[in-house]
């Protein structure tokens, strides 16, 4: 194969982009280039050009020994296997929550915080009042609501048995992990004394 | 970001179901891990096979991948299990305990420059890789100064392109471009050696 016929099988980038792409293999990236990186690396010529320059960079570390790498090989293996779908990294949660957020104020309008807050407030004090009605109807329950409320996220003493502390931690990690703690702030110095007078 | 910082994303999208952002991981560590690999397993054959394992066996544990550690540290780590667990099979040779690497040491990256790697390479492979590091010296010799020295300190001291830019007093935007056209000539010169089909060449 002479270089002409090469170059016209060449994957196609334009200078701009490989420079971009020299760069973000770098971690010279910012945080809002991120989506346009992922996409341009997603493509074949962007993916040509990030294995490229990876491989200049090895050859000039002196690992060009092994330049026809396995990629291949590894490439079709990983195409055999299921796609994981493990909970997400806390930045791209956040981005979600942050979308969700954002939708959400936008359909409410400038009213829109307080009515969240105020949707909030309506939510923890209807929980309040199952968890006081639970206790009245079962006094296992009650003895167990105020060592929750105190032993928070870390889980809850062995006092309790196990199917209702699993429960109840799972419970507490999933409102931790939905709720806008900091809209919420101002409300905190009554909600967590509601929380155990209740409790009590 | 940091270099890291990217890998931590790649990871995060792979998390997501992405395998694209995988095969862009293999990409940039196959290499490393080949030659990780290859000090302890001769035959080249064999070093692709257990190379391979290593990322496959990575994929599978990404989910429980938080990030703590670096991801190249994670999958070094895999690799010199995946190639110590090759040695311990019945079939396979024993390499002398003093070859290998110990399980303390995490700093992998330094045994890809240090001396008594074990020769994987085949007559005809040695040659090409011979040509290519000839053509890698030539491109680099031909390099204007300030190109030659920001590559340098990036890929071979590793320095951050903030720290070049103060280590060769000048804007990050022009360390930018000089290490994109030194990568560039290097490439230039050295895609004329690199025969087999362009899709196939990684």
């Amino acid at each position: 194969m002479n270089s002409e016929m090469k170059n016209t099988l060449m994957p196609t980038s334009s200078e701009a982009s490989r420079e971009q792409i020299s760069r973000w293999m770098d971690g010279d990236i910012a945080e809002h280039e991120i989506e346009l990186a992922m996409t341009t690396l997603s493509r074949d010529d962007g993916r040509y050009c990030w294995a490229e320059m990876h491989f200049v960079g090895d050859c000039i570390r002196g690992l060009e020994n092994t330049r026809h790498g396995c990629a291949d090989s590894i490439r079709a293996a990983i195409a055999a296997e299921p796609a994981i779908l493990a909970p997400a990294g806390k930045r791209l949660r956040a981005q979600a929550k942050q979308r969700s957020l954002s939708s959400a104020m936008a359909y409410l309008g400038k009213g829109g915080r307080a009515w969240a807050t105020a949707a909030a407030v309506a939510a923890v004090g209807f929980v309040g009042t199952v968890v006081y009605k639970d206790q009245v109807a079962s006094p296992q329950m009650a003895s167990v609501a105020p060592t929750a409320a105190v032993a928070g996220a870390d889980g809850i003493q062995n006092t309790v048995p196990g199917k209702t502390r699993a429960d109840f931690n799972a419970y507490l990690q999933a409102h931790q992990e939905s709720a806008d703690i900091s809209s919420l702030s101002p409300m905190r110095q009554y909600l967590r004394p509601a929380v155990i007078v209740q409790a009590q | 970001m940091s270099d890291r910082a990217v890998d931590q994303e790649l990871v995060e999208r792979v998390q997501a179901g992405d395998k694209r952002a995988f095969d862009l991981l293999v990409l940039k560590y196959q290499r490393k891990v080949q030659r990780l690999v290859a000090r302890f397993v001769r035959d080249s054959g064999e070093v692709d096979d257990v190379v391979q394992e290593a990322f496959i066996k990575a994929y599978r544990a990404l989910p429980t991948f938080r990030g703590d550690a670096a991801f190249y540290t994670w999958i070094y780590r895999i690799a010199i299990n995946c190639a110590k667990n090759y040695l311990a099979s019945p079939a396979r040779r024993i390499v002398p305990q003093s070859d290998l690497i110990s399980d303390d040491d995490d700093d992998t990256e330094s045994f890809d420059r240090s001396a008594g790697l074990h020769d994987v390479a085949t007559p005809d492979a040695e040659y090409a890789s011979k040509q290519i590091a000839e053509a890698v010296n030539r491109a680099m010799a031909a390099l204007p100064e300030d190109l030659r020295t920001a590559v340098t300190l990036r890929e071979i001291e590793g320095l951050s392109y903030e720290e070049i830019a103060e280590a060769m007093d000048c804007p990050i935007g022009t360390v930018r471009s000089r290490i994109f056209r030194a990568r560039e000539a290097i490439a230039t010169e050295l895609r004329p050696l690199l025969d087999t089909r362009e899709d196939r060449r990684w």
